[in-house]
């Protein structure tokens, strides 16, 4: 299915995004081998080129690696790194936002996490 | 990366009607280039003088090929599916596939007999007894199956259903580009192709009015969308086009710094379509 | 240029006409072979009558003074069954010749054929082999088998009649001299081709050069010069008109010919292939090649519409 890109980001970006939510989900499992650029590009309807884009930070980002002959693969661990850098992101840039927002509007713990199960 | 097609000076009149007016492309190895222009300008005359199916004013080289003197050789690596149904309606599906591995020194018969396999297309079938859809399936089969270097085509998906269409540009993703071929597309449907293509260029009235990587031309083009107190200000910095709708007017802009749109509203990237009408538009109105 | 090219085309002319050439040699075919049964149905002769006619039939020829005579017997016969398949070849050939350029013009197919690695002049010389000597080959063929035929049946119904000269009814058949009569007809194939060469590649020229009706356009330009020259002819006096007699020799075979047969004493099988050796000329064949470059011409800068 060609899905619905949004037009702000480059392709290869939100291609890349995908890859890591779907491995940061479970979906895509360590040591699995991802499908070719062909079939991507067959699939997404998408230039082959946008999709080596995407797979090539992949690999500069040390998720996925080239075993030669048989394509790229998730690399072991790669589930953790990713986890630790999105913590990061999340922690470093959106967290402070939101604290301050939480702050603003006086909110406390317990009506934080109450929200959650209602 | 190598260049495969290489057309400088293309002129081209029937008559006192002139065409074709100095187109110059140039199509290197990996790319796929979309040529995109309204009817009658001139998209299908530049195609058919590549292959040489129509003589013409200027240098072409194609694979090292002069498209007339050299016709012959230059087509062993060069296939062309075009909309005018062109399949001959008392041709046989087996004879079709006889014809081409006798003649064509690049055809494999096995590539594309696998190919109809996965269809419902039979070999004792003639093409008149053959559906729009499965008639540019059985050529592209052929197309596949000769491997060409260069694949040309013109309006290919004209009149297909929306499946269709989609398994047409699925197999020549999947089965038949590489980085080492190109292909050179005309279509009327922008949307369908514009995350495919490489490479545009828009023709209008015989000449190339734009011609650009497909990352570039996103990154050259911006939609901005001014409120009223600063739609003036906005106007100032000459908008390809600009278009009012409840209170929001949307304008295109080329080659402006987001920074400085960026004052006067949200700037957004605009779709292949919207950059198409826009400059189109602007080249009437000029 | 590769033979294996030039085959493949005319398989491919043989495909787009298969029908034609499948068809219309088996009705005529069917039709020879009715001809004589349905005229001896409409004669009111019985059975017993036609096989009296039959068993005198061998014991005629026996003897010495007709034993020279049989083998042009059996090539006048032959001839003679030979003829409608000829007539009707020939007019499948000038359709096929009116057609072969303008039918893949018409239906956008010449760009399909054009995008392939076969060169312009490989496509005509192969319309122009299948037109001048597939097509008639097919019919002769045909003709030939229906002659098989003939002497299968003819055999059956001796052997049948218990025709008491079975051995001399076999010296009978050698001395016909069948086959070599045969190979003689087939003989012409090429003679015939070369002679009409001007026709069938002026009828090429049309049929590539037409938007529409090649026929009208093969036919007409001729008929307006002959008028015009008739016209003229008959306005100045003058002797006789150049082209139209011109024409008309060449496409008969002529009377100084049919004279100097007849002073031969007998008649010879080889008569029919003299006369048509006799028509062929350099000058034909100089301007068959010309309108042959013309249509090739055509086809390689015009070729697209």
């Amino acid at each position: 299915m060609a899905p619905q890109w949004d037009s702000e980001k480059p392709i290869y970006l939100q291609l890349y995004q995908q890859v890591v939510a779907r491995i940061l989900d479970g979906y895509i499992t360590e040591g699995e081998a991802l499908p070719s650029v062909r079939k991507v590009a067959a699939e997404y309807q998408v230039n082959p080129i946008t999709i080596s884009k995407a797979y090539q930070m992949l690999q500069d980002e040390q998720i996925v690696e080239k075993q030669r002959g048989k394509g790229l693969f998730v690399k072991p661990g790669a589930q953790e790194l990713m986890l630790d850098r999105e913590r990061e992101t999340f922690l470093v840039q959106q967290w402070p936002e939101i604290l301050k927002q939480i702050t603003r509007l006086n909110l406390s713990a317990e009506q934080l996490l109450a929200g959650e199960h209602s | 990366m190598s260049e495969l097609i290489s057309i400088t000076g293309l002129n081209k009149s029937y008559g006192k009607k002139h065409v074709v007016n100095d187109v110059n492309l140039s199509v290197h190895a990996g790319q796929i280039v979309g040529l995109v222009g309204p009817n009658g300008a001139g998209k299908t005359t530049c195609l058919q003088a590549l292959l040489g199916l129509t003589d013409f004013e200027g240098d072409i080289n194609v694979l090292g090929h002069h498209p007339r003197n050299d016709r012959e050789k230059m087509l062993n690596d060069v296939a062309y599916i075009s909309d005018v149904a062109i399949l001959p309606k008392w041709l046989k599906v087996s004879q079709a596939l006889t014809y081409m591995s006798e003649i064509h020194p690049n055809f494999d018969i096995e590539k594309a007999s696998a190919f109809l396999a996965k269809t419902n297309i039979l070999l004792n079938d003639k093409v008149k007894a053959l559906s729009k859809g499965m008639v540019t399936q059985l050529h592209l089969a052929l197309v596949l199956a000769v491997d060409a270097k260069v694949l040309v085509l013109d309006e290919p998906t004209l009149g297909l259903d929306i499946l269709t269409r989609r398994q047409f540009y699925t197999h020549l993703l999947e089965d038949f580009y590489t980085e080492d071929k190109c292909i050179v597309i005309t279509t009327h449907q922008i949307e369908e192709i514009e995350h495919i293509l490489t490479d545009v260029a828009f023709i209008q009235e015989g000449k190339i009015v734009l011609a650009e990587s497909a990352d570039g031309i996103r990154e050259r083009f911006k939609l901005l969308a001014v409120t009223q107190d600063n739609v003036e200000k906005a106007k100032q910095l000459k908008p390809l086009f600009s278009n009012s709708l409840m209170g929001l007017t949307t304008m295109l802009f080329d080659d402006q710094k987001a920074e400085t749109l960026q004052m006067l509203g949200n700037i957004s990237v605009p779709s292949l379509a919207d950059i198409f009408v826009g400059v189109m538009t602007k080249e009437i109105c000029a | 240029m590769n033979i294996q090219v030039v085959t493949s085309s005319i398989k491919r002319e043989l495909w787009e006409f298969g029908n034609i050439l499948k068809w219309v040699p088996m009705v005529t075919a069917a039709l020879v072979i009715l001809m004589p049964i349905l005229i001896f149905m409409e004669s009111n002769k019985t059975f017993s009558d036609a096989f009296q006619a039959l068993t005198m039939f061998p014991a005629n020829f026996v003897s010495p003074e007709y034993i020279e005579m049989v083998p042009k017997l059996f090539f006048v016969t032959t001839l003679s069954l030979f003829a409608p398949f000829v007539a009707v070849a020939v007019i499948i050939q000038l359709y096929y010749f009116t057609v072969c350029l303008f039918d893949e013009r018409r239906d956008m197919s010449v760009m399909f054929w054009r995008s392939l690695p076969v060169s312009d002049v490989v496509a005509i010389i192969a319309k122009l082999i299948t037109g001048a000597l597939v097509i008639p080959a097919v019919f002769l063929g045909a003709a030939t088998v229906t002659l098989f035929i003939f002497l299968i049946l003819g055999f059956v119904i001796c052997i049948i009649l218990s025709v008491g000269y079975d051995t001399s009814l076999w010296a009978l058949w050698i001395d016909s001299d069948i086959l070599s009569g045969l190979a003689l007809i087939w003989l012409h194939l090429l003679p015939f081709a070369v002679w009409m060469l001007p026709l069938f590649t002026w009828l090429m020229l049309a049929s590539m050069f037409a938007k529409k009706a090649p026929f009208l356009w093969a036919i007409l330009p001729v008929a307006v010069v002959l008028l015009v020259e008739g016209f003229v002819v008959h306005y100045f006096h003058l002797s006789q008109p150049f082209i139209g007699s011109l024409l008309l020799d060449y496409f008969s075979i002529s009377k100084e010919f049919v004279s100097s047969i007849q002073g031969q004493d007998s008649f010879s099988r080889t008569v029919p292939l003299q006369a048509l050796m006799s028509k062929l000329d350099i000058t034909s064949i100089i301007a068959a090649t010309a309108l042959l470059y013309g249509t090739y011409w055509l086809r390689v800068n015009k070729g697209e519409v």
